[in-house]
């Protein structure tokens, strides 16, 4: 009988398309739109993986990565100073404007090193010397610089080009694979007193002070004796927690990627807005998939109440609904997801979008297009529990 | 030493004092009063009366599609006593004892006729790949075996209904209950159909139950009941030596 329902179903392509097309819908909106945020928020804490210090302190009152409250230079001695800090490094983090050769300018996001350790270094170098940033002007710069900083529209920069930051040369002697920041400008790393030198001065210019614990002590107990030691405010740099997240009391050492996620889903209006769409393809999705299927039970309400007469009995017909529900549900999802996956392969060669899918979001969908496939069968299922087989003789 | 005679068989079914109404309180219709019939193995019975006299009514209520009032008196089909059976109990009953040919065909257009004809074997169990074997046979029986894969749409009326035949003979049932058999079909192709129907659906063990306004099949025959307005008011046995009366042979007016 299963067979059958499915002939039935497929044997209508008019009403079969549109299912399939609304469900293809809904699936790719919520799954890419999901996507599209989780990338958006891990964009946020972009700075966290180009600059892969285990502990971060800053500032008592900063919330969040992309926050600069400056601290005092000689706030890195005070943290080296704590006995379970194996070494500490001044770090500068700001947006600063860069001026081209054309006279064009862009935001950057210029990140300063300690010049000695050259902690805070990008991980990964796709040209050049990390050492050769202690060359006089020397900038690394990162691979979306390497576009958005060109001379000329559809340019690039290449090693030993320069531009100008604040009026001051700056010479690339390094590109790097990095995340994208938040902002969308590239990343520039220079030493951090040519940082200070860059950037219009200022009587407190340390962004942070990127640590590492001392053999034997884990990260935490440092950030603890750190905040105990200086009053300055400690972070992990562990990588976002959901369980950190959705904690009613947050742990007293927090991560800094898990705060500046959270802070961003508090303070703007990103989740709100990504919320809705995600709600729009549910609402359009669940709106044509029962309106569709509950039209296709009407136009075979005649042959159903003829298998009722036969024999058939409301569970199976039940069961004939679900199948078709489910089976067209199924084939939608698949198809969104190629979709989706089709955008993803796009937006992670052009690195825009932000695109970012956590596991959890595929099997979520899947739910919710199996709930909306469920409540589409429902409405059949209700029609169908109250279909007398004896209309089969009313004509 | 004499041997007795032979039983007789118990009527396919029974009905006495069989009463149905639709509706509550001042708008209750009474649409079957106090109805006695029985419809006899081997028989073909055509239930004939004007149009609202409560025939579709009594067919739908004999075949288990339709509950009677509780103050039926007695309502057997095959020595089953349908009162006294659950919902779930008689639509089993139905599957496996009762075969339904509808007026407008209901084939279902997407299935190929074979799919069509094994929907009672389906609905009682049975694989698909048998059902499909017994389905062809009996396709080939109401001579549409070559045109198993076809669609209903593909074909007439009259071949549509030869498949309508074929689907309430797959399961072998006992008792076929036929509403307005050749009501979409020209006079030829009614004759035809019931012809066909005749040579393939009568046997000693199985009863006909037939709705219908065309006197033109009334000689295809072997009981005919009267209704009008929700009683039975004549039955007829038609033979050799009761042929059909006038009034029924020159025409019966809804």
């Amino acid at each position: 009988m299963l067979r059958l329902a499915l002939k039935m179903l497929f044997g209508d392509t008019g009403k079969y398309l549109m299912l399939v097309a609304g469900l293809v819908f809904a699936t790719f909106l919520m799954a890419q739109q999901s996507a599209v945020f989780c990338g958006l928020m891990s964009w946020t804490t972009a700075t966290l993986k180009n600059v892969p210090a285990p502990i971060w302190v800053v500032e008592s009152k900063v919330e969040q990565v992309n926050e600069t409250n400056p601290l005092l230079d000689t706030d890195v001695a005070r943290v080296r100073s704590v006995d379970s800090v194996a070494w500490a490094a001044p770090l500068y983090s700001g947006i600063q404007r860069v001026r081209l050769e054309n006279g064009n300018f862009k935001i950057i996001q210029l990140i300063g090193i300690d010049a000695t350790t050259l902690a805070g270094a990008p991980v990964k170098l796709l040209k050049g010397r990390l050492e050769d940033l202690r060359l006089p002007h020397a900038v690394i710069i990162d691979d979306l610089g390497v576009k958005r900083l060109a001379k000329e529209r559809g340019g690039e920069v290449k090693i030993g080009d320069t531009f100008e930051i604040n009026d001051q040369e700056a010479r690339v002697v390094g590109i790097a694979d990095t995340m994208q920041s938040f902002t969308g400008g590239p990343y520039v790393w220079t030493t951090y007193e040519r940082a200070l030198q860059y950037t219009p001065a200022q009587r407190k210019m340390l962004s942070a002070v990127i640590a590492a614990p001392r053999p034997g002590i884990s990260e935490a107990e440092c950030v603890a004796d750190i905040e105990r030691t200086t009053g300055l405010k400690g972070y992990l740099n562990k990588g976002f927690s959901w369980n950190d997240f959705t904690a009613e009391k947050p742990p007293a050492i927090q991560d800094f990627n898990t705060t500046t996620v959270a802070w961003y889903v508090k303070n703007t209006g990103i989740p709100i807005s990504f919320g809705i769409t995600v709600v729009v393809g549910f609402i359009v999705g669940t709106a044509i998939s029962c309106q569709t299927f509950y039209s296709f039970v009407l136009e075979n309400m005649k042959h159903l109440g003829a298998l009722k007469a036969m024999g058939a009995s409301t569970w199976t017909l039940c069961l004939m609904l679900l199948t078709q529900a489910f089976t067209v549900g199924l084939i939608g999802y698949g198809i969104g997801l190629f979709f989706t996956a089709g955008f993803a392969k796009g937006a992670l060669a052009n690195e825009q979008p932000p695109f970012y899918m956590p596991e959890a979001v595929p099997p979520a969908v899947l739910g919710v297009i199996l709930l909306i496939c469920s409540l589409s069968a429902l409405l059949g299922i209700w029609r169908v529990s109250r279909l007398e087989p004896a209309m089969v003789f009313r004509g | 030493m004499i041997s007795p005679p032979p039983l007789s068989p118990s009527p396919a079914a029974i009905v006495r004092g069989l009463n149905k109404s639709f509706g509550d309180g001042a708008s209750r219709l009474h649409v079957l009063k106090d109805v006695d019939l029985e419809v006899r193995r081997g028989d073909i019975t055509m239930l004939i009366g004007p149009s609202g006299c409560g025939k579709t009514t009594l067919i739908s209520i004999i075949a288990g599609t339709l509950k009677p009032d509780p103050a039926t008196v007695q309502l057997t089909v095959f020595d089953q006593d349908l009162q006294k059976l659950s919902t779930a109990a008689i639509t089993r009953f139905r599957a496996t004892n009762i075969g339904f040919i509808f007026q407008a065909f209901n084939l279902i257009p997407t299935l190929n006729l074979a799919e069509n004809v094994s929907v009672p074997l389906l609905i009682q169990g049975v694989s698909a790949r048998v059902a499909e074997k017994k389905a062809r046979e009996v396709l080939a029986q109401v001579g549409l075996g070559d045109r198993a894969k076809s669609r209903p749409n593909q074909l007439s009326g009259g071949q549509q209904q030869r498949v309508a035949i074929a689907r309430a003979l797959v399961h072998e049932p006992r008792l076929i209950i036929c509403d307005e058999p050749t009501a979409a079909l020209d006079a030829k192709n009614g004759q035809v159909v019931m012809e066909l129907f005749e040579s393939v659906a009568r046997s000693p063990d199985r009863a006909v139950l037939i709705v219908t306004h065309d006197n033109r099949i009334f000689p295809h025959a072997n009981r005919i009941a009267s209704m009008d307005d929700g009683r039975i008011v004549e039955v007829h046995d038609i033979d050799s030596t009761h042929p059909l009366p006038d009034n029924l042979r020159h025409g019966f007016h809804q």
